[in-house]
């Protein structure tokens, strides 16, 4: 955020107008439209946490950025490529520049593969070592960067050998061996040990600024973006509802299905007020997507022509944009008295 | 006088050969009406200690040392019969992935009213259905969705479904294995409050099992903090976040990102919960603690009492017992 300065940067990601839909029978026309219609920016050094509940299409927009799911519609520009214009040759360049963690560490690897295999592979594939030196140098450094040291010792052991924080250690080394430009890492410490999350979560800020990378951080878990966000985009079902800075989203949110989701994250403080009861059913009880803004069935602040007109992103403040038919009216009280401070 | 009180509890999993003691003396009372927390990391021993109080260990697990009074009765040594008066009646239980344990070719309401049924040897077929659907309804279930099969439910509906199997034999103990962990923070706290409502409604005792200390925050008015099969440390709520003693649960505390701190501040502990097929010599959170001195590594902690409601097992405090507020 701060390298951005005051003028407008161009953006490393541009994502316009972006449709990824699924059929899901064979029936004609009916298909999930798990992305829908979605404008997103991510500049260049930055870290975009990408929020919202389990089916809301986090998953699905970060592999059509990262060109692993096709798309629809629309358009995800990387720097200055649009990868659907690519011949297949330049996609595989491109491709390199682009790199995933996902979620879970103990199904990512053949188990019979050592740690250096595993790490040393995408250089193999990319051709990027000509002798063994120059490989092993790589992979030691990739590993001692990501905390596994002695970087020889590690590299001899297996999957199986080491504890779950240990395995997200190395899929971020493999990832990272190819400094990339952009890390794109979904979900990765949902399954780790609380203990363990929080010193892979720095791991993630230190590396982005190191090899001054953008990090597109997909998790639910809304105290996680909080912890390392510049800024966070909230989906619900398959659009973008809520886009700003960390402070804003999370302690000013402006869109209602932001707040709700705000003001359900239970804190760490027994002192903390309990969350008022405010949004009804939930995102699996909807059957097919309202029209309307898809939020109106379980909104609190709902009015009759929120079920009919959809409401577009936008600017409720400096950088900050909400996609809510109430944006100038809504004065929704901020959830959480945040203690101001920088991530990383 | 407290309603469950449990106290040097031990149970021991027999597998390929060698023991592993998932649950090592373990002491802790819960009065009438109120609701304890029993946070750990993952496989700190938590289940064990629930499956435990429920007489639900599997073959090769069994309780080996202590005891577990329930309303002044001996629970150990109980046999199937005796626990089945026990079960459901006396103590009801959510398990842990219990939304996706529902059998999946019977309708929801049907699931509810069985266990009702083989308690209440007296009631007829439609009166079980009928308190099924009562419960349902309590739950916040529509009576339309009660003939549904589960795969019609979302997860947090098949949650509440499995609170109202877990409160149909109307038990004094609900004991409830991580019941909100795999769903959606907005669900989770329409669980959270559900569970409250209830506690209040029906004068509920509640033992909450999770690793979450948000959510432990929310809902408990005591808590116990397991490591590595072991209570390093008990108090109230306010003890556990206002003055946590152990260093496992300051790092712990610290290691959770937490809006009243800033952001970046939280640190993890270093290395990973051990293993119990090998558990460490001395106090078990040695290798991690930063604090840590020589005799840590050798001797077990004995347990200090800071007040008449906070005790941690530590070393450091060994001298100063009984002092500190
Ligand atoms: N290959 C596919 N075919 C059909 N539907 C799909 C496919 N992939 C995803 N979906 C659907 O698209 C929607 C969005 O899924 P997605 O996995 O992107 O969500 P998510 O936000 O990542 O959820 P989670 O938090 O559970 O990972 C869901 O309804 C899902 O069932
Ligand atoms: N049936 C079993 N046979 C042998 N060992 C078992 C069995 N069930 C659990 N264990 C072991 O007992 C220990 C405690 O497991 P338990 O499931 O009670 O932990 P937990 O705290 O509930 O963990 P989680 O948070 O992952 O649910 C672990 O080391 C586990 O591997
Ligand atoms: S007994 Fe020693 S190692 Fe254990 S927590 Fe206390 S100081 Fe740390
Ligand atoms: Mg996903
Ligand atoms: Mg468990």
């Amino acid at each position: 955020m701060a390298e951005r300065g005051g003028g407008p940067a161009a953006p490393f990601v541009a994502v316009r107008g972006l449709n990824v839909h699924f059929r899901r029978s064979r029936k004609a026309g009916e298909s999930v439209r798990a992305v829908d219609g979605v404008d997103l920016d991510i500049f260049t050094g930055e870290t975009l946490c990408l929020v919202g509940e389990s089916g809301s299409g986090k998953t699905t927009l970060v592999r059509a950025i990262g060109h692993l799911a096709p798309i629809t519609s629309g358009s995800v520009r990387l720097g200055d490529v649009d990868a659907a214009q690519l011949p297949r040759k330049e996609l595989r360049s491109m491709r390199r520049r682009v790199q995933y963690v996902f979620q879970d560490p103990f199904e990512s690897f053949d188990r019979r593969q050592s740690i250096f295999s595993i790490v040393s592979q995408p250089l193999r594939v990319h051709k990027l070592a000509s002798s063994r030196a120059e490989l092993e140098s790589k992979v030691y450094e990739a590993l001692e960067e990501c905390g596994l040291d002695p970087p020889g010792e590690f590299a001899k052991l297996y999957p199986h050998q080491l504890s779950g924080g240990q395995r997200q250690r190395v899929s971020i080394a493999a990832a990272v061996v190819l400094r990339p430009e952009l890390l794109i890492a979904d979900e990765p410490v949902s399954m780790l040990d609380v203990s363990v999350r929080s010193d892979i979560l720095s791991l993630f800020v230190r590396l982005k600024e190191s090899h001054r990378m953008t990090l597109l951080f997909v998790t639910h878990d809304l105290s996680v973006a909080w912890e390392i966000a510049d800024r966070i985009a909230v989906m619900y079902l398959g659009k973008v509802v809520e886009e700003g800075t960390a402070d804003q989203v999370i302690g000013r949110p402006a869109n209602p299905y932001t707040h709700a989701l705000v003001t359900a994250i239970p804190v760490p403080d027994p002192h903390a007020a309990a969350p008022p009861p405010g949004v009804k059913g939930d995102i699996g009880d909807i059957v097919g997507i309202p029209a309307g803004c898809r939020f109106h069935p379980r909104c609190p602040y709902a009015l009759d022509r929120c079920s009919q007109t959809a409401p577009p992103l936008a600017e409720v403040g400096e950088g900050h944009r909400s996609a809510c038919i109430r944006n100038e009216e809504l004065e929704l009280a901020p959830p959480h008295r945040l203690v101001a401070g920088t991530a990383g | 006088m407290a309603l469950l009180s449990i106290s040097s509890l031990t149970v021991e999993y027999q597998r390929a050969g060698r023991t592993i003691r998932a649950v090592d003396d373990v002491s802790f009372e819960i009065e009438t009406g109120t609701v304890v927390g029993l946070v750990g990391e993952s496989g700190s021993g938590k289940s064990t200690l629930a499956l435990s109080l429920m007489g639900l260990l599997p073959r090769n697990g069994a309780v080996t040392g202590g005891s577990i009074l329930f309303d002044g009765a001996e629970m150990t040594g109980l046999d199937e019969p005796e626990w089945r008066t026990v079960r459901g009646r006396r103590m009801g239980m959510v398990f842990q992935g219990a939304m996706n344990s529902m059998n999946p070719v019977r309708r929801v309401i049907d699931q509810v009213a069985e266990p009702i049924l083989t308690h209440e040897t007296d009631m007829t077929k439609a009166d079980a259905a009928d308190r099924a659907g009562e419960l349902l309804s309590l739950v916040g279930i529509p009576a339309d969705r009660h003939p549904a099969y589960p795969y019609e439910y979302s997860g947090g509906m098949r949650q509440r479904a499995g609170i109202a199997m877990a409160l149909s034999g109307r038990p004094a103990v609900l004991i409830a294995d991580e019941p909100v962990t795999a769903l959606d923070v907005i669900v989770q706290a329409r669980i959270l409050q559900l569970l409250e409502d209830l506690q209040e409604a029906l004068d509920l005792t509640i033992l909450f099992i999770t690793h979450d200390l948000g959510v432990v925050a929310r809902l408990c008015d005591r808590v116990v903090v397991l490591y590595a099969a072991r209570s390093v440390e008990e108090g109230t709520v306010e003890d556990i976040y206002d003055r946590p003693k152990h260093p496992y649960t300051r790092a712990l505390l610290e290691s959770v990102p937490n809006f009243s701190r800033g952001r970046g501040k939280s640190h993890g502990i270093p290395g990973a919960p051990p293993s119990l097929m090998d558990p460490p010599a001395g106090c078990r959170f040695h290798p991690r603690c930063p604090r840590a001195m020589d005799i840590c590594t050798s001797v077990s902690p004995a347990r200090s009492r800071f007040t008449a409601t906070q005790t941690a097992a530590c070393h450091l405090y060994e001298e100063e017992a009984g002092g500190d507020g």
